[in-house]
């Protein structure tokens, strides 16, 4: 676990212009080592969904670094960003985000129109079953996303996530639009995937899932409050 | 899951826009397509009745307009006539073939005909008719009928059948064979016969003239213009300038045509615009798992370029369905001959077809440019962020 995967250098995000600014990170720096389990917990609104965002490239810091796997995110082209949003990190939203007029087994089979892990089309078709089968789904693959729960929407969003055999996962409060059984059942998949050895980074309120992250990161006030 | 894939299921969601957005183009592409079939049937039907006349020259009274020009090739009547007087001076002048028409309009077993008054051995020998049925005109001044073969089709009208023009009842006493030309539509009567029946003794509305050779046709010319007031055009003038106009005319109804296309691509532009609203945390989400600006562009591109494309083939389908049914209308409605060749063959040019399927595929891509620069231009924290 001594691997340097994801590393920030005093990064800072300010929203707004002119007179009306919110300086929403202040010069955080981390370090989050290779096929480690780490939450970012803290209020809400002090910035760690801001955090997990500027990690997963997904949006630009004002200032300060953040490198990923050897690589400065924040020099990369907008098409470069895409292709290591792709190849590097999969995202697990709290809303799911999945596209409604797609099936199940389509949601995860979209993700790897932009990898490289599986390109054609039936290579693709069989990836996303065996995904749907690794969270538990393998039966609601012909379901559009208004016929599943939200905990089975969720479990499909983490196979999305894993579509590009990416090392990373990056997940911003996956369980906190889930019921109690819904959350058992998606952390238990987490579990799973993190035992397999990526790397997984969870933005939660969840303090029984906080004590058992490797690293515990707190953000306060757009700061790193403390490091365990 | 490719692009194309995905680029379907978006159209096909929302199936009320995708219809009405695609009746949009396909309504403006089906009278792009008329107007400019029928135009080209108009044209291809004037350039061939003009070479079936078979004369270098036509001779007409003078300052005639271009409508009656118009109506001289397509076998009509026109408005103005010549003395029979001047017929018989140019008649005599050296190297020069020449007959009379006398052209009136009638109705006939309740349809719109136009008869031909005309000296029947000289035309008959200048037009070079054969008979199909019956028998042909056998003095100048018989009082019987000779007619085209689709005049005896479409009116179902036999040998030894009666007609009545202006009240004279004359018997049918021969069919034409088929000649291409407009005379296959019309009825003929001799000359005098037919200045009776319409009151125009001593009265033509034009003659048709042969010229022994092409290359003194200017001196022809001036010699049958030195002989009476008339206005003398060769074929290849009467048929330039009747073009002409009809060349303006298509321009203003492809204009026309135009607008409604316009119309169409705005109709693109705003489904394009509305779909990029709706579907801006969409947008986000392919952004976040790694697609790139290029690719949220391509998709916008290709769904509105699929609009252009089925609008198009479903436009021009419709389009040449209505050149075709409009074209008869017409030609029935009008006694005029100028659609009838407005038939499937005549319509189903395949490169009009896709010229204006690659036009409407074209304009369908330029409408969603903007649309699809838009969607590519959002950031992914922006379009997942929206609500």
């Amino acid at each position: 676990m001594s691997d340097i995967i994801i590393r920030t250098e005093n990064v800072e995000k300010i929203y707004g212009k002119g007179s009306v600014k919110t300086h929403a990170l202040k010069g955080v720096s981390l370090e989050i080592p290779k096929g480690s389990f780490s939450c970012i917990i803290g209020p809400s609104g002090h910035g760690k969904s801001t955090l997990m965002n500027l990690l997963g490239g997904l949006d630009r810091p004002t200032k300060g670094s953040i490198i990923v796997d050897g690589t400065d995110i924040t020099k990369l082209s907008g098409s470069a960003l895409a292709q290591m949003r792709a190849e590097k990190i999969g995202f697990v939203f709290q809303f799911f985000n999945l596209l409604a007029n797609l099936t199940a087994l389509e949601n995860v089979e979209i993700a790897m129109m932009f990898g490289r892990s599986a390109s054609g089309r039936n290579e693709q078709r069989q990836k996303a079953k065996e995904l749907l089968q690794l969270v538990g789904l393998p039966q609601k693959a012909n379901a559009k996303p208004n016929e599943l729960s939200g905990g089975q929407q969720q479990r499909v969003a983490i196979a999305r996530a894993l579509a590009n055999d990416t090392d990373i996962l990056l997940l911003d409060e996956p369980t906190g639009n889930l019921d109690s059984q819904a959350e058992g059942e998606v952390l238990e998949h987490i579990f799973k995937i993190h035992k397999s050895g990526k790397t997984v980074v969870i933005v939660t309120h969840n303090n029984e899932l906080a004590k058992k992250a490797d690293i515990l990161f707190e953000v306060r006030d757009g700061k790193l409050g403390g490091t365990n | 899951m490719n692009i194309f894939a995905l680029v379907l299921k978006n159209l096909f969601r929302r199936k009320g826009r995708f219809i009405f957005t695609l009746l949009g183009i396909s309504i403006g592409m089906a009278s792009f397509t008329a107007l400019l079939s029928m135009g080209g049937s108009m044209r291809g039907e004037v350039t061939r009745q003009a070479q079936a006349m078979g004369a270098n020259l036509m001779i007409m009274p003078e300052n005639i307009c271009v409508f009656n020009q118009i109506a001289i090739v397509t076998g009509e009547t026109i408005s103005e006539s010549l003395e029979y007087g001047v017929f018989e001076k140019v008649s005599v002048l050296e190297g020069i073939t020449v007959i009379p028409h006398l052209t009136q309009k009638a109705a006939v077993k309740d349809n719109p005909a136009v008869i031909g008054g005309i000296l029947p051995e000289e035309t008959r020998l200048f037009r070079g008719w054969e008979i199909a049925d019956g028998a042909y005109f056998t003095s100048q001044n018989e009082d019987a009928v000779v007619i085209g073969s689709d005049f005896a089709n479409r009116n179902e009208v036999s040998v030894g059948d009666e007609v009545t023009i202006r009240q004279e009842t004359l018997p049918v006493i021969g069919i034409l064979d088929p000649t291409q030309s407009n005379d296959d539509g019309m009825m003929f009567v001799p000359l005098t016969v037919a200045q009776r029946i319409f009151q125009k003794e001593g009265y033509i509305s034009y003659m048709s003239a042969k010229v022994d050779d092409m290359a003194k046709m200017d001196s022809y010319i001036a010699a049958i213009v030195d002989t009476a007031n008339v206005q003398v055009s060769t074929d290849e003038q009467l048929l330039g300038s009747v073009l002409a106009i009809l060349g303006s005319v298509n321009i203003t109804l492809q204009l026309v045509a135009g607008v409604a296309l316009i119309a169409a691509a705005f109709g693109i532009i705003n489904t394009m615009m509305t779909a990029v609203y709706e579907r801006r945390r969409e947008i986000g989400i392919l952004q976040a798992i790694g697609g790139k600006r290029s690719t949220i562009f391509k998709i916008f591109v290709l769904e509105s370029g699929l609009y252009g494309l089925l609008g198009g083939i479903i436009g021009v389908a419709a389009g040449l369905l209505a050149a075709v049914f409009a074209g008869e209308f017409i030609s029935q409605i009008g006694a005029n001959d100028l659609l009838k060749g407005a038939s499937p063959e005549a319509s189903v040019d395949i490169s009009l077809v896709l010229m204006a399927v690659s036009f409407s595929l074209v304009m369908s891509i330029l409408s969603g440019l903007y649309p699809a620069w838009k969607a590519s231009g959002l950031t992914p924290m922006e379009a997942i962020s929206y609500e």
